[in-house]
């Protein structure tokens, strides 16, 4: 089989979620015997040399493409260049997209157009292309957002657009992703958002991302975790920024600590201005004032977390969004640490039987929860999700045998 | 008329008499006086055109529309002021070859005193129509319209921005990816004002993968040309898609650039298709397309909706506005209700004729009707116009009722302030009226259904 895996980023540039999925899957296949090239969008500049591509290892590329970020059109004149010559040159069965942010969503069209038998697969990410507010399903009145409709994108979202204005994007984005052969979606939830929004059910899949092992447990000498909860220790991975609502695990974390329960909060992971300086001011100032309580550690790397999330007794998630499926889920499922989610999208999909969940955005909720903790549940939690720690390589094989097929 | 005495001055004119002449525009062949008059004791006796008592002169009488002046009787603060006694007017003299490019215009009013004034009037020559519209329909600045108005002032001056369009001249005919050749359906999408509409309907009919259709953007537009090309250009070497634009060197109107279009398309049928009007799906483009080869098959039509899917467009049936026969209007029935609701042959049917907004029909039927009629402006009857034309060549109008296309309607078209737009329609359906009345009157036949 010969495949070409083509991703919104390059995991050398940045390791987003769907940049590791994707090339862990280019690596997954060619250790499997498979020749897979893979292309990662590079920016949205040019190479050095003024071109669309560029080679940084074997069989693997930099892209770099403009696109508009409304409708995701492409806006770049070479793209359908650097499409033909790496399509000529590897003659793949199979075009494997990881989003279409970035790329511009006529890539599929063109795979179509220059070799019309090659298949093209999608693996959906987030809800951008049904969710104008950077796809998070989240509205601009702080709400979680009831589902798409256009008059809905302008009420909550968007008063100055018209409603005719989404509907038009909606046909446009539609009409683009009309050449994807099939979708592949990393969670039920998603699958069902987008099945709910136009795309054929029956071209549909719900497939894990199977993600390579690239942590090493042995390499730090993080403190484990001691098994009693005399003290409750939580572990919070990953971007920060309001979507990711921190905010909200900050603030449950105090409630709970206000009606003596014991627990503590550690932090891995970047702040982001992304949604704003003021956000990430504020929350570093109510972090301050928990004292020892919360502690932030910096950014981390990914060959680190399983052995950093061994420090703790739960990973935490805040997520104002649905999510899809995080990453850091699977992660704590490999790491053999339980959760506590959120219980809404694809955090409470993923981490449901492995974890604890709270009414989302609420902060007293999640106090209560901490507040249950006892160590019964929390053996029984250990249980389960070492057991699923250990099905954690062959559930990666037969992840990759269901995209396999979704290939032939 | 030799007796009467011209004076210099207004205010020799006539005590009691007070009067302004504010503009003659001339606008094609026809020349346009206004002004205001007050004249509590009815002592003006004529308006002309020339200088009173000479031989050529053009008697207005006939020709005055009085309409309410507020400002006039405010400032005059007359308690007592009526339409005859406080008034503007205004006067369309047609066809005065003579009067035709002069830059000065002698008016000349006579009173009852044998007093004449004679004003030399400056010509106010409108040849951009389309930017004059607005002030030359606002010279009555109110709604009201009935046939004495649509009669002396509307109608002759619809009748001059009409016949002076341009007839039009190639500015660009180009094509963008594939060349479609001997296409079975050339879709023609026209663009005025805007550029976004394009960036829908490439990925749109794209998405159709239908490669024996010709795809023509026919831009009425001079400022949009070249953003739309770069955006053809762009989106053809993505798309598998052949995109067409055409474009005459003057803005056309709606009927003039379909026409335009239409003799360009290289199908043997044509899908008029409005740029806000969406298709998602082949299958009622099919059944239309194997409709239209019956024998008397005319033209045929589709269910449109709005986004949210409910009817836009299902038919249109003969209406009049406010009950009068010298207005008849277009109506869409079931506009409004839910899709799912409708069924394919409603109960009290009455749609008779068909919008353009989604208009198939076949390339020779179309020529051998002379295409869209350019004696509406601004867009309003064209196609019941149509459709009436090719009724009355004895052929059939079809409807394919089924999902999948979408009219976002009147994105196109701009606000238009001040009941203008309603203006314009009343208009051209006093146009519409006087042409097809007798036709429309004898009753018409339902839409066959196709499907």
């Amino acid at each position: 089989m010969k495949t070409m895996i083509v991703a919104h980023g390059h995991p050398t540039l940045h390791k987003g979620g769907g940049e590791v999925a994707a090339y862990s899957l280019h690596r997954m296949l060619r250790a499997k015997g498979h020749q897979s090239v893979f292309v990662g969008w590079g920016g949205q500049a040019h190479s050095a040399n003024g071109g669309s591509l560029t080679q940084i290892g074997e069989d693997d590329y930099l892209l770099f493409t403009e696109s508009e970020h409304f409708r995701f059109s492409s806006m770049s004149p070479h793209l359908a260049e650097a499409f033909e010559v790496l399509l000529d040159a590897y003659q793949p069965h199979v075009v494997h997209f990881h989003h279409y942010l970035h790329l511009g969503i006529e890539a599929a069209a063109m795979v179509k157009k220059i070799r019309p038998k090659t298949k093209v697969v999608l693996t959906l990410h987030e809800y951008l292309a049904i969710c104008a507010n950077n796809g998070q399903f989240f509205t601009k009145t702080n709400e979680v957002c009831s589902g798409y409709a256009p008059e809905r994108c302008t009420s909550k979202c968007f008063p100055h657009i018209k409603p005719t204005t989404f509907f038009m994007r909606e046909i446009a984005i539609k009409s683009a992703l009309s050449f994807v052969d099939e979708f592949i979606s990393p969670s039920r939830f998603l699958a069902d958002q987008y099945i709910g929004w136009g795309i054929p059910e029956k071209r549909m899949s719900v497939v894990e991302n199977p993600l390579i092992d690239t942590s090493v447990r042995q390499k730090l000498n993080a403190k484990v975790a001691s098994k009693s909860l005399e003290e409750i220790k939580i572990g919070f991975f990953g971007q920060i920024n309001f979507y990711k609502g921190l905010d909200i695990v900050v603030s449950g974390v105090e409630l709970a600590r206000r009606k003596n329960v014991n627990v503590s909060l550690g932090i891995h992971g970047n702040f982001s201005a992304v949604t704003g300086e003021a956000y990430v001011e504020k929350l570093k100032l109510s972090m301050e004032t928990m004292g020892a309580a919360v502690s932030y550690h910096g950014p981390y790397i990914q060959a680190d977390v399983k052995a950093l999330m061994n420090g703790y007794h739960f990973v935490v998630m805040g997520s104002r969004w649905y999510e899809n499926s995080p990453v850091v889920i699977q992660e704590a499922i490999h790491a053999g640490v339980p959760l506590i989610v959120p219980g809404h999208g694809g955090m409470v999909e993923k981490a449901g039987d492995v974890g604890l969940s709270y009414r989302p955005g609420d902060a007293a909720d999640l106090a209560a929860v901490l507040g249950e903790i006892n160590q019964t549940a929390y053996q029984e939690l250990m249980v389960t999700v070492r057991a699923r720690s250990k099905m954690a390589e062959s559930d990666r094989i037969n992840n990759l045998r269901k995209v396999v097929a979704i290939y032939s | 008329m030799s007796n009467l005495t011209v004076v210099k001055v207004k205010s020799e004119f006539c005590e009691g008499l007070s009067f302004n002449l504010e503009g003659i525009k001339r606008i094609g062949n026809v020349l346009i006086l206004h002004g205001w008059i007050v004249d509590p004791e009815r002592q003006l006796s004529s308006i002309v055109l020339g200088n009173p008592g000479a031989s050529k002169v053009v008697d207005l009488r006939d020709k005055l529309v009085r309409f309410a002046r507020p400002d006039v009787v405010a400032a005059y603060n007359s308690p007592d002021a009526n339409i005859q006694t406080h008034y503007g007017f205004a006067a369309v003299i047609e066809q005065v070859p003579d009067a035709i490019g002069l830059p000065q215009i002698a008016v000349g009013l006579v009173a009852t005193n044998g007093h004449a004034y004679i004003e030399s009037m400056r010509v106010v020559h409108l040849d951009s129509w389309e930017e004059s519209l607005p002030n030359i329909a606002g010279i009555i600045p109110d709604t009201f319209l009935n046939v004495d108005r649509c009669q002396k002032f509307y109608q002759p001056i619809f009748k001059a921005i009409t016949s002076t369009l341009p007839a039009p001249v190639d500015a660009l005919d180009e094509v963008y990816g594939r060349k479609v050749r001997d296409p079975v359906l050339s879709i023609v999408i026209p663009l005025y004002g805007e550029t976004r509409f394009e960036l829908i309907q490439i990925p749109a009919l794209a998405a159709l993968r239908s490669r024996d259709w010709e795809v023509i953007f026919a831009v009425d537009d001079p400022r949009i040309l070249e953003v739309v090309r770069a955006n053809a250009r762009r989106l053809a070497k993505l798309y598998d898609l052949g995109i067409r634009i055409v474009a005459p060197t003057q803005n056309q109107g709606f009927s003039g650039i379909n026409n335009f279009a239409a003799a360009k398309a290289g199908g043997k049928t044509l899908l008029f298709l409005n740029s806000d009007c969406f298709i998602s799906q082949t299958a009622p483009i099919q059944r239309a397309l194997k409709w239209l080869r019956q024998d008397k098959a005319g033209a045929v039509g589709f269910r449109l909706t709005y986004a949210d899917k409910s009817i836009q467009h299902d038919g249109m049936s003969v209406s009049s506005w406010n009950g009068e026969a010298d207005f008849l209007l277009n109506e869409h029935p079931r506009r409004g209700l839910p899709i799912n609701l409708i069924p394919q042959h409603p109960g009290n049917e009455d749609a008779c004729l068909l919008t353009a907004a989604c208009l198939m029909v076949s390339a020779r039927i179309f020529h051998q009707v002379s295409g869209f009629d350019r004696d509406y402006v601004r867009g309003d009857f064209e196609d019941s116009d149509l459709c009436l034309k090719i009724l009355a060549n004895g052929l059939r109008l079809g409807i394919v009722r089924s999902e999948g296309l979408f009219h976002l309607e009147r994105q196109t078209i701009g606000d238009q302030e001040g009941g203008l737009r309603q203006k314009i329609t009343l208009v051209n359906s006093f146009i519409y009226t006087n042409k097809w009345k007798k036709m429309l009157e004898q009753g018409l036949q339902n839409l066959e259904v196709v499907a």
